[in-house]
């Protein structure tokens, strides 16, 4: 893919004798990648390397056609970092902060302000912003981190398990700031174990698990389109007879149906057996695999 | 038969009337509810008096006012209360140099099992731990740790579990399996608390959910009855369908629905009575030759119903 | 009057503007370095100290000139019994050298222990080039410290020379390159190494500790040495005071001898071998420092 936003061909690092990455494979389009995998799938390395703050044991990778080895200050100044881990430094107000994150990343000093300063306000910080980061709640401080990944305008951003510690709340909010972001023109990868994190977020999903990738696709590639799925309210049974008796094949699951229908339009039968039979539906839509039946059923790790 | 939903019947974990106070902050404010077999979800903002309910359950700290009882006694009034309980924190508390097995060999001793090797080997069993019981435990991921500590928790074959943030970190075939772990130990007849901040995964494992905002009680019981116990917010459900405007004017001439939103091709529903407008949607639609392909409530998750209960406050 | 109203999109807006790159980064870092030791954007206590110190180093000099003034003013003939340049330098040393014990620490400790370098390595910015943004830091300011009260002195005794203060400049022009010359020994001898100690160190009270301890102790063990041992190498023990040495190399500078008599010449050194040991020791450190950093950012 000529436009690609990251590659990668037989990439590997190890540590020692620990191998964190190896046979890593994958072309990537613009858009939200998820970088899926337990925490010690490589997810956190493989960052680094696209960082260019790793070097890859063996294999190449690059970042909107630049080597990222070698190339990697180009690429730096094009993408923008939320690591996982502390990063904030405690003496120093959100706003000054942000006024330096701008600098590092080559704004001049009045640019630098103005756009730190919008910046804070797009995450949700306001007057908050003139306190000092050590005395931040942890949702404040993942919106800072946040903030500063985007201060410079990245054409990329790498957010790592952007909603550690945050309270369902917070989540939430991060997750709609995230979603957001393509929006203004920033591709976003996100790295995160929280499966729902990459639902909500993402149009392709990077797998990683042991080390190496075991699925790179885009996300809606797992709905079904004429497989339907509905929990039914009532009498379930009646209603997946009405179905079979309709030609269509049930797979039953308690109060949940799995519609298939040759030749036929499932949902026509389903409304049918529902206005028929009395049921009514809890939830319906295409059979959608999730994110996790996808990755449980590509194998188990240890 | 008790008719508190925060109450249970046959309790093991009781807090009546339970306040704690820190100099002028009142972390946990007059809470009563009670726990008992079965899988039972904790869940509130970050600071909102979550971990020091836990804290005052399992003995670490007493109550400024009330009374916590566990088993009938106070948490660690006797060391065999005390070793009925099962915690399993959120801080990652493990001896690096040990390996699983040591580990867990470790809990059983200071928590005076008979037959310590013994209790070890079944409770690695249950978690299924074996493959890596025998590894160091700095070489371990952090889901794996995890499935350490539950293992350790387990090993006295305590009554009650309390487990904080129990699935962090873990992959999702760990989660899976730890998931039905805990429900498993639930249906063993044992009382499992859990605290997680990731909803979709207290909605899987609890049989039903306490809610805690600013140290009070905000909501407690099965979540389904609790959305509809907050009667003064409709429901709000997407129905994506073939013939959209039809099939929304049909809802509102029938009465079905009090407002209907349109957005591209689906139709926004509000009702009070989710539970008979699957029916009714499906007659309208056939009334009107709509095929509706989706239906689905936008709030009667448990997240949906956090953030009525939070910004409620 | 028209009937018009307008919102403005207060949303997102992409930033076309000029990036510096690498050269953006490295001064906003050396920039940031800068407000840091001087306490410039942090918490009042953090201003407490260095600036301090900052009166402490000028005081002097403001007293000086205020004394030639009053001198000038009422005993014309009479010639200032202090003021020289050399003998502030020897003063200031002290004072830079404590603030550079503080300042260190404070530069490149936190950064670590917060985890800020994960920021700093993600920016266009090689490792080397943010150990040499902290450095020009570093130096800069202590320079700083060195300069202003020398160049205050320089105008002021210039201004009240006799002579008119043009030509009192032109006179006494010699002293410019001297001034230079003696605060790049100072900063030099006593900078790299502190980044050293800060590089090694994990906590700021014993950074500073350790950096001072050092310099104490090396004085004293070198006294104890010249004087107790018979050993053929012995004097070669006076390079261990290497606090001292910009003493030494300074009174070359200037052609005076200090208050003291610094190790290295009673050693019977010339102040080229002082210079060779501060040279050595200021490459050697900043190449660990550099070492360090690679493998951290």
């Amino acid at each position: 893919m000529t436009d690609s936003v990251l590659t990668a061909n037989d990439l590997g690092r190890a540590f020692g004798s620990v191998v964190a990455l190896h046979s890593v494979d994958f072309e990537v389009p613009p858009g939200r990648i998820g970088l899926v995998g337990a925490n010690g799938a490589g997810k956190t390395t493989l960052v680094k390397i696209l960082l260019g703050i790793l070097r890859p044991t063996t294999g190449t990778a690059t970042v909107f056609g630049d080597d990222a080895t070698s190339e990697f200050l180009p690429i730096r100044s094009r993408v923008g970092y939320m690591p996982e881990t502390d990063c904030l430094p405690l003496d120093m107000t959100a706003a000054d902060f942000l006024i330096h994150a701008a600098g590092l990343a080559g704004l001049p000093r009045n640019a630098a302000r103005q756009r730190g300063s919008d910046v804070l306000t797009l995450v949700g910080l306001h007057e908050e912003r003139f306190r000092r980061i050590g005395s931040f709640s942890t949702g404040m401080k993942q919106r800072t981190k946040l903030a500063q990944a985007i201060v410079g305008h990245p054409d990329l951003v790498f957010l790592d398990e952007p909603t550690a510690g945050l309270d369902p709340e917070g989540r939430g909010d991060m997750l709609d700031l995230i979603a957001r972001l393509g929006g203004f023109g920033i591709n976003v990868l996100v790295s995160s174990h929280i499966l729902g994190d990459i639902e909500r977020t993402c149009d392709w999903v990077l797998m990683l698990d042991g080390g190496t990738v075991i699925r790179s696709g885009p996300l809606d590639q797992l709905v079904e389109a004429d497989v339907a799925s509905v929990e039914i309210t009532g009498d379930a049974d009646a209603v997946a007879a009405f179905l079979r008796a309709a030609g269509a094949d049930v797979d039953s699951d308690g109060r949940r149906l799995i519609v298939t229908a040759s030749g036929a339009d499932p949902f026509l039968l389903i409304r049918d057996a529902l206005a028929e039979t009395g049921a009514g539906m809890l939830s319906l839509g295409p059979r959608a695999t999730t994110l996790e039946d996808v990755f449980l059923r590509q194998g188990s790790s240890q | 038969m008790i008719d508190d939903p925060a109450l249970v019947d046959n309790p093991t974990v009781e807090v009546t009337d339970v306040s704690k106070w820190f100099g002028p902050k009142v972390a946990v404010s007059k809470i009563t509810c009670s726990f008992g077999p079965g899988v039972t979800g904790l869940l509130g903002p970050n600071g909102a008096g979550k971990t020091t309910l836990l804290r005052m359950v399992t003995g670490l700290i007493r109550p400024s006012e009330g009374a916590i009882s566990v088993l009938g006694e106070w948490p660690r009034s006797s060391p065999k209360v005390y070793a009925e309980i099962g915690l399993v924190p959120e801080e990652s508390a493990v001896y690096t140099h040990m390996t699983g097995r040591e580990y867990v060999e470790y809990a059983a001793v200071l928590s005076g099992v008979d037959g310590p090797a013994s209790a070890t080997d079944r409770a690695i069993e249950a978690v299924a731990l074996e493959d890596a019981a025998d590894r160091k435990l700095d070489g371990y991921s952090k889901g794996m740790r995890q499935r350490a500590k539950v293992v350790a928790a387990l090993v006295a074959d305590p009554k009650i579990l309390v487990l904080d943030e129990p699935l962090n970190g873990t992959d999702p075939v760990q989660r899976n399996h730890l998931i039905a772990v805990f429900r498993q130990l639930g249906d063993e007849g044992r009382t499992v608390i859990v605290s997680s901040h990731v909803l979709e995964e207290i909605e899987r494992m609890s049989d039903r959910v306490l809610a805690i905002v600013d140290g009070r009680l905000a909501a407690a019981g099965d979540v389904a009855a609790i959305r509809r116990a907050m009667s003064d917010i409709p429901y709000r459900v997407r129905v994506e369908t073939t013939r959209p405007r039809q099939l929304a004017a049909r809802l509102l001439e029938d009465a079905v629905v009090h407002g209907v939103a349109i957005e591209d091709e689906a139709i926004l529903v509000e009702t009070e009575d989710l539970s008979s407008l699957g029916h009714q949607v499906a007659v309208a639609a056939k009334r009107v030759e709509a095929v509706p392909t989706v239906f689905r409530p936008e709030d009667a998750s448990l997240e949906s119903v956090f953030r009525y209960l939070v910004r409620r406050r | 009057m028209t009937d018009s109203g307008v919102v403005y999109d207060l949303g997102y807006k992409p930033y076309e503007g000029d990036k510096r790159g690498r050269r953006g980064a490295v001064a906003t870092t050396y920039r940031d370095g800068n407000y840091r030791v001087l306490g410039i954007k942090r918490r009042a206590r953090k201003k407490i100290l260095p600036w301090a110190l900052a009166a402490f180093v000028m005081v002097p000099a403001v007293v000086f000139v205020g004394f030639a003034f009053l001198l000038s003013t009422f005993a014309p003939e009479a010639d200032s019994p202090f003021g020289s340049h050399a003998d502030y330098f020897e003063l200031t040393g002290t004072i830079v050298l404590l603030f550079v014990a503080l300042a260190a620490p404070e530069l490149l400790i936190p950064d670590r222990r917060e985890g800020v370098l994960s920021i700093y390595s993600s920016r266009p910015l090689l490792p080397d080039d943010y150990v040499l943004a902290r450095f020009g830091s570093l130096l800069t300011v202590a320079a700083g410290f060195m300069l202003i009260p020398q160049v205050l002195m320089y105008f002021g005794f210039a201004a009240l020379d006799a002579d008119g203060f043009f030509s009192a400049l032109w006179s006494n022009g010699g002293a410019i390159p001297r001034i230079l010359a003696a605060t790049a020994v100072y900063a030099i001898a006593y900078t790299p190494l502190a980044l050293l100690i800060a590089t090694v160190a994990n906590r700021k009270s014993a950074a500073t500790g350790v950096y001072l301890g050092t310099l104490l102790i090396g004085t004293i063990l070198s006294a104890a040495l010249v004087e107790a041992t018979t050993m053929p190498g012995r004097r070669y023990t006076a390079m261990l005071a290497f606090g001292e040495l910009p003493t030494h190399v300074n009174d070359w500078i200037w052609g005076t001898s200090s208050s003291e008599p610094t190790p290295m010449a009673m050693a019977g050194f010339d102040a080229w071998v002082s210079l060779l040991v501060i040279g050595a020791v200021a490459v050697i450190a900043t190449l660990i420092v550099v070492w360090r950093y690679r493998r951290l950012l």
